[in-house]
C-alpha cells in the first residue's frame, strides 16, 4: 500500500485525536515499521489493517465504520493533491467511470510497483452507475467510503448499495449508486 | 497511564527515521531520475540518429513514398512521391491522392487489408502530364489509425521501351518469315514451272489433236462433193480418209484424255502451292483447330525444292494425332524454321550420311514434333545458346539468329508449349515440339493490368 494512504491516516487520526493519541495508536499497534512512512514508499498493508483494529478497539467504533469514515476523508485530500486527476465540468460517475482505466493507470506510471484493486464500470446510465471492486486485501469499506467522498465532492446525492460478486477464490463487490 | 515525555521523545524519534527515510528514498530516487535521465538522453539520441537515418532512406530512395490516410489524403511523402506527382515536398500534404489517379483511388477503396500491388496504372501529375505507375502498398493499421502505405514507380519510360522491344520483336519475326520465304522461292518457283512446263506442252499437244480431228472432219465432209463432180475413184479416197481416221482415234483420244488429266494435275499442284505460300505469308492469325501432320505436309510440299537439292525429307506421321487449337501460322513457321535448318545442317555432310526425319506422336497431355537430322550436331558448349536471339552458326548474311529465338517466343511463351534440344538414337539433332492439348491461357492473352492482393 503507498505511504501516502499512511501517512494521511496519520493526520486523519492527529486530526481526530492529537499527536499523543496517535503515537499511543501506533505503539500499541505494534507494527514492523515502527510507523516510519514517507509518502512516497510503499509499505504492507497488513499495517494499516493493524492500525484501523487498534484504532477501533480504542474508540469503541467499530472497524468498517472507520476504513468508511477514513475513506470519506481520504478522497477530499486527493482532490487537493492531485488536482490534475479533476476535469472541469465532469460528474461524479464520469470521474468514477475514469479511475480504474486512467487514474490507475498514470499511478503506476509513477509507481511500477503499486498494488493497485481492479475497478470496472459494470454499468453506466445518467441515473445509476454500478462499479465492481476486486481486490486480494478486501478493503471494500475503504472503497465505499472512497464513493463516499467522491459524491461530497461533486455536490451529488445518491444512495450507494453493494452486493456480494465474484467467486470465493476471486472475491468482489459491487457498489450499485442511484441518484 | 503512558508518561507523556517518553510519547513526545517516541514521536519526535519518529518523525526523525521518518525524515531519515524520506531523505534516502529522495536520495534513491535522484539517483534513479539521474540514471533515467542518462537514459532518456542516450534513447534520444538513438531516436534522432534512427529519425535522420530514416528521413534520409526516404529522400535518397529510388521509388515514391506516400502515405495516406484511410480517405486517401496524403499525410506524408517523400522527395521522389512528390518529385513524381510533380508537387513541392512542402506542399503535397493534405491533397488527395484521386487528383492524380482516379483510378487507383478506385481500387484502394476496394482493397481488403494486407500488401497489395497494381502492376499498371494510369496518374497525371499536378501540371497534368499522364503518367504510368506501378504500386506495391498496405493497407491495414499503422500507429493508431487505418492507413495506405504506398511505393509508386514512374514506369511511363519502361513501357515505352517494352513497347519499341515488342515492335523490334516483331519486325525480327517478320525478317525471319520472309528470310524462309525467300529460302523458299527458288525451289517452290521450280516446283510451280515443272508442272507449267507440261501443262504448256499437253496445251501444244490438244491444239494439234483438235487441228488434226478437225482436218479429218473436213476430208470426211469433201467426200458428197467430190462424188458430184466424179473426180475419180471416190471409193478409194472414202477408204482413205475412213482409215486415217479410225487408225488415230483411238490412240488421239487416249493421249488427250491423258494430256488433260495431266494438265489438271499439274494446275491443282500449281494452286495447292500457291495456297500454302499464301497461308505461310500470312502473319500473325487467330487460335483454330488444325492438325499437326497437315503443318508438316505443308511444311515438306513447301521445302520440296530444298530437298531436291539436299535430301528428301521423312515424314512419319502419328497415327489419330487429335486436332489442338494453336495459331497456325505460327507453329508451321516454327516447323519450317527448324527443317530448313536441317537441310542446312545435312548439307555440310556427305550424301551418303543425309537424312531428315519429321515425326508426329500425342499422349494424353502434349501433341509433340521431332525434327531429326544427321548434319554436324549442336557441340556441347553451344547446346545452351542456340537458343538465344542473335545466335547463330550460319555463315555471315545466311541466318538472322532469329529461327530459335523466335519459335521459343511462338511455343513456349504463345502456347504454353515447350521447344528442347534432345538425343534421339541415329541422329546428330533433334529438336522437340510439345505443345499442350488444351491450351491454358497464356501471357499474350492476359490482361497486363491486374490487381492482386496476397
Amino acid at each position: 500500500m503507498k505511504g501516502v494512504v499512511f501517512t494521511e491516516f496519520f493526520a486523519f487520526v492527529e486530526g481526530q485525536h492529537d499527536e499523543l493519541f496517535l503515537q499511543e495508536l501506533i505503539d500499541a499497534a505494534d507494527l514492523p515499521s515502527k510507523g516510519v512512512y514517507t509518502a512516497t514508499g510503499t509499505y504492507p498493508h497488513k499495517e494499516m489493517a493493524k492500525l484501523v483494529a487498534t484504532l477501533a478497539s480504542r474508540t469503541g467504533a467499530d472497524a468498517q465504520t472507520m476504513l468508511k469514515v477514513f475513506g470519506r476523508h481520504l478522497f477530499a485530500r486527493f482532490h487537493s493533491g492531485f488536482p490534475e486527476m479533476f476535469v472541469e465540468g465532469q460528474s461524479a460517475f464520469d470521474f468514477l467511470a475514469t479511475v480504474g482505466d486512467c487514474i490507475h493507470v498514470e499511478v503506476r506510471k509513477l509507481y511500477p510497483d503499486a498494488e493497485l484493486p481492479q475497478l470496472e464500470v459494470m454499468e453506466h446510465r445518467p441515473d445509476r452507475f454500478c462499479l465492481r471492486y476486486s481486490s486480494s486485501r478486501c478493503l471494500g469499506d475503504f472503497c465505499e467510503g472512497l464513493i463516499y467522498g467522491c459524491l461530497d465532492h461533486f455536490g451529488t446525492k445518491a444512495m450507494v448499495s453493494r452486493r456480494e460478486a465474484g467467486t470465493r477464490d476471486a472475491p468482489a463487490i459491487d457498489f450499485v449508486i442511484e441518484l | 497511564m503512558p508518561d507523556p515525555i517518553k510519547t513526545y521523545q517516541a514521536i519526535v524519534a519518529r518523525e526523525k527515521a521518518s525524515r531519515e527515510a524520506a531523505e534516502r528514498l529522495l536520495e534513491e530516487k535522484s539517483r534513479e531520475l539521474f540514471r533515467k535521465n542518462g537514459e532518456l538522453a542516450r534513447f534520444a539520441e538513438q531516436l534522432r540518429e534512427a529519425h535522420g537515418l530514416l528521413s534520409e532512406m526516404m529522400s535518397v530512395a529510388p521509388n515514391g513514398i506516400l502515405l495516406c490516410s484511410e480517405d486517401l489524403l496524403i499525410t506524408k511523402a517523400n522527395a521522389n512521391g512528390a518529385k513524381l506527382l510533380g508537387c513541392q515536398l512542402d506542399a503535397i500534404a493534405g491533397r488527395s491522392l484521386t487528383e492524380f489517379t482516379p483510378e487507383l483511388a478506385i481500387t484502394l477503396d476496394l482493397a481488403d487489408d494486407g500488401e497489395f500491388s497494381v502492376d499498371c496504372c494510369d496518374a497525371r501529375t499536378a501540371a497534368g502530364t499522364p503518367i504510368q505507375i506501378e504500386v506495391h502498398g498496405y493497407c491495414g493499421k499503422i500507429r493508431d489509425r487505418r492507413r495506405f502505405m504506398l511505393l509508386i514507380r514512374d514506369i511511363t519510360a519502361r513501357l515505352e521501351k517494352e513497347r519499341h522491344q515488342q515492335l523490334i520483336e516483331k519486325q525480327l519475326q517478320e525478317a525471319r518469315r520472309l528470310e524462309a520465304i525467300g529460302t523458299l522461292s527458288a525451289g517452290i518457283a521450280h516446283e510451280i514451272n515443272t508442272p507449267i512446263q507440261y501443262v504448256s506442252d499437253n496445251i501444244e499437244f490438244l491444239r494439234d489433236a483438235i487441228e488434226q480431228i478437225v482436218g479429218s472432219y473436213r476430208a470426211q465432209d469433201a467426200l458428197p462433193e467430190a462424188e458430184c463432180r466424179n473426180d475419180g475413184p471416190l471409193e478409194a479416197v472414202a477408204t482413205e480418209a475412213s482409215e486415217a481416221v479410225t487408225s488415230d482415234l483411238a490412240d488421239l483420244a487416249d493421249d488427250i484424255d491423258a494430256a488433260l488429266s495431266e494438265s489438271r494435275d499439274g494446275i491443282r499442284q500449281v494452286r495447292d502451292i500457291v495456297l500454302l505460300m499464301k497461308d505461310f505469308c500470312h502473319p500473325g492469325g487467330a487460335q483454330e483447330p488444325c492438325n499437326l501432320n497437315d503443318l508438316v505436309r505443308n511444311v515438306v510440299t513447301l521445302s520440296k525444292g530444298r530437298q531436291k537439292e539436299v535430301v528428301a525429307i521423312e515424314f512419319e506421321p502419328g497415327d489419330d494425332l487429335p486436332e489442338l487449337c494453336c495459331r497456325r501460322s505460327s507453329v508451321q513457321q516454327v516447323i519450317m524454321n527448324l527443317v530448313l535448318n536441317a537441310l542446312d545442317a545435312v548439307e555440310t555432310v556427305d550424301l551418303a550420311r543425309r537424312r531428315i526425319s519429321v515425326r508426329t506422336s500425342h499422349d494424353q497431355q502434349m501433341v509433340r514434333v521431332a525434327v531429326s537430322d544427321t548434319g554436324p550436331g549442336v557441340p556441347a558448349e553451344l547446346r545452351e545458346k542456340i537458343f538465344d536471339p542473335f545466335f547463330t552458326t550460319k555463315p555471315v548474311g545466311k541466318g538472322t539468329g532469329q529461327g530459335l529465338a523466335i519459335a521459343i517466343e511462338f511455343i513456349v511463351k504463345g502456347h504454353g508449349g515447350h521447344l528442347r534440344l534432345i538425343e534421339e538414337p541415329g541422329f546428330t539433332t533433334t529438336f522437340l515440339i510439345e505443345l499442350p492439348r488444351h491450351l491454358a491461357d497464356t501471357p499474350q492473352t492476359q490482361e497486363i493490368r491486374n490487381v492482386r492482393t496476397h
